[in-house]
């Protein structure tokens, strides 16, 4: 009760403000500081409210950026979130940080068969399955009427790499609320990121193929994979350059380590887009450094090649929360609803195709690597979730083809977007039934099992 | 914004290693230790940092630097406002806060009036001279009692009824300058016409009360120590950011937002306990922030800088006496109390902050080096004048 007066106040107090809007006098700015405010209040308070329905707190955080943001009342308008971005950035160099950190070598090595049998299954059954969908299917596709076939082809196999990309960022702030633990949790944490990679570098193989489909008389330009390549190879050096920096200011220096991060977190998103910038002007290359790449294998790297992981896991617990708020909410926020509103009946049925795929996927991987049963069945379920390397996946579709990429990249947020809204609850009810959650370890303790 | 990016990631760095220099025994004689242990020396840092010398925190980053400027004066403000829990200021007698006040008032007209004769000759009058008039008062009027508790942790005073006096009226006097702070917002926002002023400053009380009232519901909810985290953090972000969408000023808000807190019953002790621990690196980011505002400008600034440091120590020094008449009976208080309330402390250092956000560059930059020069000065001699203040005190006492 005291939950819903408290965002009844601060929703009027915002309202209050939004009608005082023509006595705005000063720093642009200060509008995106006082909406983050709110929605770091309105975000808390939405995700303690699915918290009491048994929901995963990520699915409030994202519904308050959606209900607030500009598609819906409009409590943040569209620049808002544009200013915002930079801080949206940052928390997903930080959740990456401890992504990586939850990453235990021992025990993705124990578990290392049936992560790559799930990886390889769910790639190839959702790659295969959605392009296939999607080639049989292609009056749901009005923007591709009247074109060659070639367009057709193009687009399956786009949308065929997009689907099996999962998010890290969201598997961490599930298992983080649940304080899941177990063998099946660093499978799924284990599948994610290699999914991640693997989608990355398929994608931009995928992409070059494409263009070269659409473009008759042209040859394959393998010149982007190689890049793409590259970017995945450099990012991972810079990672493990990052974590040893980490380890050695653990060891040395100690004190203050929660800013510290905070401040490796900034840096990194930083230097990543600064490089890209300087590349691009001074040189002509586009030259990515994934930030979100970078910091997992860093968190990776102090976790498994020092002693301090458990240092470097109890400092970002401690600010985890703002973090997972202000970056859910504003994933909820940029979510383009017109895109939903236009795209639905395709994007639903890609989601619900992919989800069966991601499903049939994780069973197989798991018969195939030798997991119990209960893991098999819940496997699938954990994947669901799509968020930045996916939203990065539809700018790439954005750019490179100006003909129909603006539509597609249209669904292709639909499906994210949906994914988003089912995925977390998904993953909550996976770990809860192969008990690793606290809350089911706890019973089966109680029930002296 | 990227910028911005590498200014934050720098002010975090100094405030880190500033931290872990400062507010430590460092082996100094006793003044410039002092200087040392309450950081002002960082306003030095920003100065070097900043537009006019490296041009490392530039205009642009400055400008870019908007939530962490909000964040902080929000901070500040919530912290000072936190402390302003009647129950606890009334333990003491009832003289005590009158003092407070009486010497605050005395010291900001002694510097008020003059300020505003000499700015008004040079700006011509608007409302700009008024709002710049009434801050120079406003930060003459606080003091900084971290230099009185490092002096007595310094010397090892003796707890006496004085001492003890000296505290509380350091401690509370930031209170009457953020009133005027408030009130010198609302006149600028409203043109300088006194009705619209009004309503202005009802807007700010408004505004904070209701902040304030938010966070006492939330914090009373049955919530994890980091949700407490995530609604501070909201609720400064959102007082601090609304007050400057609407051209107020956010650390009054913020103070507001806090006083209404501290004295709702629930949350306000476990909220202080929650910010106290940020507080110095929080000061050590202002300093340097301050430090960067500092623009150079003609020459008989550096006149005015002097005039604002006169002006205010005769201030300090007639409150004093008579705070001293308005407490007397109560506490043995010699008619020179003011020497001992010369340190000019961080609240200062915030207002100016606070101003130069909105200010004319030429009148906003003479404001800025009168006080920037103000507390350099005052934290270098206000040792010796508080020792000269706490022996009088202690030879009455005899």
């Amino acid at each position: 009760m005291r939950r819903a007066a408290g965002l009844l106040l601060a929703v009027g107090l915002m309202l209050a403000l939004l009608a005082a809007e023509h006595f705005a006098q000063l720093p642009p700015q200060a509008r995106s500081v006082f909406s983050l405010g709110f929605l770091l209040i309105a975000g808390c308070l939405a995700g303690d409210g699915f918290a009491a329905l048994r929901l995963p707190r990520i699915t409030g955080y994202i519904l308050a950026g959606v209900l607030f943001g500009p598609q819906a009342l409009g409590f943040l308008d569209a620049t808002v979130v544009a200013d915002l971005k930079l801080i949206d950035d940052l928390a997903l160099s930080f959740i990456a940080l401890a992504a990586g950190g939850e990453l235990r070598l021992g025990e993705l090595r124990a578990r290392s068969r049936v992560i790559a049998f799930t990886a390889s299954c769910q790639l190839a059954l959702a790659c295969g399955g959605i392009a296939l969908f999607v080639l049989c299917s292609s009056p749901l596709l009005p923007f591709l009427d009247g074109r060659p076939a070639a367009h057709l082809l193009a687009v399956a196999a786009i949308l065929g790499a997009f689907a099996p990309a999962a998010s890290p960022a969201a598997a961490i702030a599930v298992i983080s609320e649940c304080r899941a633990r177990g063998p099946f949790t660093e499978m799924v944490l284990g599948v994610t990121v290699v999914l991640d990679v693997l989608v990355i570098l398929v994608f931009a193989a995928v992409v070059s193929l494409g263009q070269t489909l659409i473009a008759p008389g042209s040859r394959l330009d393998l010149a982007l994979s190689a890049l793409v390549a590259a970017e995945v190879l450099g990012a991972v050096l810079a990672g493990l350059a990052l974590g040893l920096l980490i380890v050695l200011y653990m060891r040395w220096v100690r004190a203050d380590l929660l800013v510290f991060i905070l401040g490796v977190a900034f840096l990194t998103t930083f230097f990543s887009r600064q490089l890209a910038e300087y590349l691009e002007h001074a040189l002509g290359i586009s030259f990515h450094l994934e930030p979100l790449l970078v910091c997992i294998t860093a968190g990776f790297v102090v976790q498994n090649a020092s002693r301090h992981g458990g240092l470097l896991q109890e400092a970002i617990d401690r600010a985890s929360l703002p973090v997972y708020v202000v970056f859910f909410a504003l994933t909820g926020a940029a979510l383009d609803l017109g895109a939903l509103a236009g795209t639905w009946p395709a994007a639903l049925l890609i989601v619900a195709l992919r989800v069966v795929l991601l499903w049939a996927g994780g069973w197989l991987g798991g018969r195939l690597g030798g997991d119990p049963r209960v893991m098999r069945r819940a496997s699938g379920w954990a994947f669901i979730t799509q968020a930045a390397v996916a939203l990065g996946c539809a700018g790439i579709v954005l750019r490179r083809f100006p003909e129909w990429g603006s539509d597609l990249a249209a669904l292709m947020v639909a499906a994210i977007g949906l994914s988003l809204l089912i995925g977390p609850a998904a993953l909550r009810l996976a770990l809860h039934a192969v008990e690793e959650t606290r809350e089911a370890r706890d019973a089966r303790v109680a029930a002296g099992r | 914004m990227l910028k911005a990016v590498a200014g934050v990631a720098l002010l975090v760095v100094l405030a880190l290693a500033g931290h872990r220099r400062t507010f430590t025994r460092i082996p100094l004689p006793v003044g410039a230790r002092l200087l040392f242990l309450t950081g002002t020396e960082f306003i030095l840092v920003g100065i070097a940092l900043g537009g006019e010398f490296l041009g490392i925190l530039d205009a642009e980053i400055l400008r870019g630097l908007t939530p962490l400027y909000t964040l902080g004066l929000g901070f500040a403000g919530m912290v000072f406002g936190l402390q302003l829990d009647l129950r606890r200021i009334a333990r003491f007698p009832a003289r005590h806060p009158l003092a407070a006040c009486v010497q605050a008032c005395v010291t900001m007209a002694a510097v008020f009036v003059p300020c505003h004769l000499l700015l008004r000759r040079a700006f011509g009058d608007g409302a700009e001279v008024l709002l710049s008039s009434l801050v120079l008062a406003a930060t003459a009027g606080c003091t900084g009692p971290t230099a009185l508790a490092l002096l007595s942790r310094e010397l090892r005073l003796p707890s006496t009824p004085f001492l003890g006096f000296l505290r509380y009226v350091s401690g509370l006097d930031a209170f009457c300058g953020l009133v005027v702070l408030g009130c010198a917002f609302a006149l600028a926002r409203a043109g300088a016409a006194p009705a619209a002023a009004l309503l202005w400053f009802g807007a700010s009380l408004a505004l904070g009360a209701s902040v304030g009232a938010l966070l006492q519901l939330l914090g009373r909810l049955r919530c994890r120590q980091e949700e407490l985290v995530v609604f501070v953090l909201g609720a400064v972000l959102f007082a601090g950011g609304a007050a400057q969408h609407l051209g107020l000023s956010p650390l009054f808000v913020c103070m507001v937002a806090g006083a209404v807190l501290a004295n709702l019953p629930g949350a306000g002790g476990r909220v202080f306990l929650l910010l106290v621990p940020l507080e110095k690196q929080a000061y050590l980011v202002l300093l340097i922030l301050a430090g960067a505002l500092w623009r150079a400008g003609p020459s008989w600034v550096l006149g005015f800088a002097v005039l604002y440091l006169v002006l205010r120590f005769t201030g300090k020094l007639l409150g004093g006496f008579f705070a001293a008449r308005a407490a007397r009976g109560g506490v043995p208080a010699p008619p020179s109390l003011g020497l001992g309330l010369v340190s000019q402390g961080g609240m200062a250092v915030a207002m100016i902050i606070n101003f130069a956000r909105v200010a004319p560059p030429e009148i906003g930059g003479v404001v800025v080096t009168a006080v920037l020069a103000g507390v350099l000065v005052n934290e270098l001699i206000s040792p010796v004048l508080a020792r000269a203040a706490l022996c009088r005190a202690s030879e009455g006492e005899a």
